[in-house]
């Protein structure tokens, strides 16, 4: 791989997967962490 | 205080007695420091196991288990003398000057004991995982109180019958140290996998940074941080897969046949842990052919080290066949015993998106984003194994694409032939906390001035995320771990899968009288409880029906009525409602459970509906024996 794209290719990647990982964390957290939950993930 | 110097000694033991062992396998000196500590440690607690394999159906109790302890600690004595200790010191103070020149290298450093310390710790506190509540503790305390290491047939649960190497040191520990030192011991082999992270990065080119990374990846993931402080299984199966891998590839820089002995040794370990060892086994043996392939004497050495592997499971097989027929009982009971039943096959299709190759492929994404949806929790924690170890391949590591086999060959042995709970992926967690940090590394030095600045942006909340999972686990544990709040508040306020069931169990254990027995319908019929004097759901006459159909007879009501006059049952305990949690956000549901649907629960079950229970906790409700049969005997 070439090493002008390791870098964007990589934070790309990092920042899809934290992506899904959060908004499938949303719906969790948002019942874990009560009010303040659905304070930052909506009711 | 007395639990910290027992496991130091433990330590110390285990590496006196593996040392000679794994220096005479490795004389070239192929093998590190660290690595070759790691595999003493291994190699040492086989004695341990073999011991109360041998003594314990004879006599267990302190007496027996202290002698056997003493007569290993005679036996470590020549294995210290033999033992490097300056080498070790001088390596230590080295990478303490190096860490006080490297304020990022001393930070990874902070991090990782204080992991590592927290985890051996946690461990002190009460057990309150269902695992170990079901047979982990509550057989060998079964054993305890019977004297005698025999068959927990009562229990009716397959899971008993396992390869028993963790659970005969918890036997050792239990008889000699108490509870309070048992879950330390998963602790040291969490250490011991820790290390092979860290070795195993070394071997493929990481530098000093990383090789800590790589450990503290292992040690923070989620389901590693768990079970280090508690007497479940995976993490001594993962220190052995590690330490066999890392030892082969040793093997494949100079193929010296003591080394393919020892990762023999490492791969039969495993097996002994659980019987996913033999996947593990599996997984290496693909590697290990194909370095070997062309050139008989490697494949005379891959043999040897087999038939080594082999040897030490064949006395557990040997008294398997002795006991049921099957040497690899209760697993392909099918093949074994004519018409046998197959323990597992409800747990099979319980987890997963299913098992086509889609799913196969699409089945990393989703054990790591949506974990509580599909498989059996949040147990990586934050996705960073995910996240940062494929950027590995922009590294190239050295003997990168073996480690990568075998990575690959566990997974597809796990996701088509296993059930797929996530936290049986843990024997290859090192290889990929390996490949993450070494794909961060090279990340990082690949990108600079605000680059650098954008990848540390990205990835600080995994960090910041991964770091809140092990803080949440020392917060709940190491309170009662080290006194500051008690055993009962503890597991008032813990969640556990279905409760510990501790403060009814402690109510039996005061009011049950010596001689008295006690009916119990709990699932699972808790380590709190008392064992022996308990009369679980199989009946002694009824373990050749579970044996050969997979559960006990039909029990009419006449007959329950008889064996419960005769049982004189003091108390009666039942479970009343579980905790359910693999709903789509995680959150608890409180489901009542269906005493009716039980075998022998259906005759109690509107009985106990008009009685008051004498003491009770929001799962399990305890009754007593005489009104119940009162109540019987007037229907």
């Amino acid at each position: 791989m070439p090493s002008r794209w390791l870098v964007p290719l990589a934070t790309l990647w990092i920042v899809v997967v934290q992506g899904a990982y959060v908004m499938y964390s949303a719906g969790y957290y948002r019942e874990k962490i009560g009010v303040f939950g659905r304070f930052l993930f909506g009711p | 205080m007395m639990a910290a110097m027992y496991i130091l000694a433990f330590v110390l033991v285990c590496l006196g007695l593996g040392w000679p062992l794994a220096a005479r396998l490795d004389r070239q000196g192929c093998l590190t420091g660290p690595e070759r500590l790691s595999a003493a440690g291994l190699v040492g607690v086989l004695p341990l196991y073999f011991g109360v394999f041998v003594l314990a159906p004879l006599r267990y109790d302190a007496v027996s288990m202290w002698s056997l302890a003493a007569v290993a600690a005679g036996l470590a004595i020549p294995g210290w003398r033999m033992m490097e200790w300056g080498l070790g010191w001088a390596a230590v103070r080295k990478e303490l000057a190096t860490a006080r020149r490297d304020p990022l290298l001393a930070m990874l450093w902070a991090a990782t004991l204080a992991t590592a310390v927290s985890a051996l710790l946690q461990g002190m506190a009460p057990p309150n995982d269902y695992d170990s509540l079901m047979y982990h503790l509550a057989v060998p305390q079964l054993d305890l109180e019977r004297g005698r290491v025999l068959p927990a047939w009562d229990r009716g649960l397959p899971h008993v019958f396992f390869p028993e190497l963790t659970g005969n040191l918890i036997r050792l520990v239990l008889a000699t140290a108490g509870e309070t030192s048992v879950q330390m011991i998963t602790a040291l082999f969490g250490f011991a996998a820790a290390m092979g992270a860290a070795a195993l990065t070394r071997r493929m080119g990481g530098g000093g940074r990383t090789v800590v990374a790589a450990a503290l990846m292992f040690l923070a993931c989620r389901v590693v941080v768990w079970e280090m402080a508690t007497p479940e299984v995976e993490v001594a199966l993962t220190a052995y897969a590690v330490l066999a891998l890392i030892i082969f590839l040793a093997w494949r820089d100079n193929f010296r046949p003591g080394l393919m002995v020892l990762a023999g040794l490492m791969l039969g370990g495993g097996l002994l842990v659980k019987f996913h060892g033999g996947a593990v086994a599996l997984s290496l043996g693909a590697p290990m052919l194909l370095a070997a392939f062309g050139y008989p004497s490697r494949l005379a050495h891959v043999f040897l080290g087999a038939l080594c592997g082999v040897a030490l499971f064949v006395p557990h097989a040997l008294h398997m066949v002795a006991l049921t027929g099957n040497p690899l009982f209760p697993m392909f009971n099918q093949l074994f015993t004519p018409g046998g039943v197959d323990y597992f096959a409800d747990l099979r299709g319980q987890y997963g998106t299913g098992r086509s190759l889609v799913d196969l492929i699409a089945a990393p994404w989703f054990l790591s984003v949506a974990p509580m949806q599909y498989f059996d929790g949040m147990v990586l924690g934050a996705p960073y194994l995910l996240a940062l170890a494929p950027l590995a391949v922009g590294a190239r590591p050295r003997q990168g694409r073996m480690v990568a086999l075998m990575c690959a060959i566990y997974f597809v042995l796990w996701f088509f032939l296993l059930s797929q709970q996530v936290r049986f992926l843990m024997p290859v967690i090192p290889m990929l906390a390996a490949f993450s940090a070494i794909g961060l590394a090279v990340v990082l030095e690949a990108s600079h001035g605000w680059g650098r600045v954008v990848v540390m942006a990205v990835v600080m909340p995994l960090i910041i995320a991964q770091g809140a999972f092990v803080a949440i686990y020392g917060a709940l544990r190491l309170p009662p771990a080290l006194g500051l709040i008690s055993a009962a508040d503890y597991h008032l306020k813990t969640p556990t899968l279905t409760g510990a069931y501790y403060a009814p169990c402690r109510w039996l254990h005061a009011n049950l009288r010596p001689g008295e027995r006690y009916l119990s319908l709990m699932t699972p019929h808790s380590y709190y409880c008392p064992q022996a004097s308990a009369q679980l759901r199989l009946f002694p006459d009824e373990e050749t029906s579970w044996r050969k159909t997979g559960k006990p007879p039909p029990m009419p009501r006449d007959e329950f009525v008889r064996r419960f006059r005769d049982g004189r049952y003091r108390w009666v305990i039942v479970t009343r409602a579980a905790e359910y949690r693999r709903t789509v956000s995680g959150a608890p549901e409180m489901q009542p459970f269906d005493l009716a649907a039980d075998r022998l629960g259906i005759h109690l079950a509107g009985i106990l509906a008009g009685l008051q229970p004498v003491t009770s906790d929001p799962y399990v409700a305890v009754y007593d024996g005489n009104q119940v049969l009162e109540a019987l005997d007037a229907r």
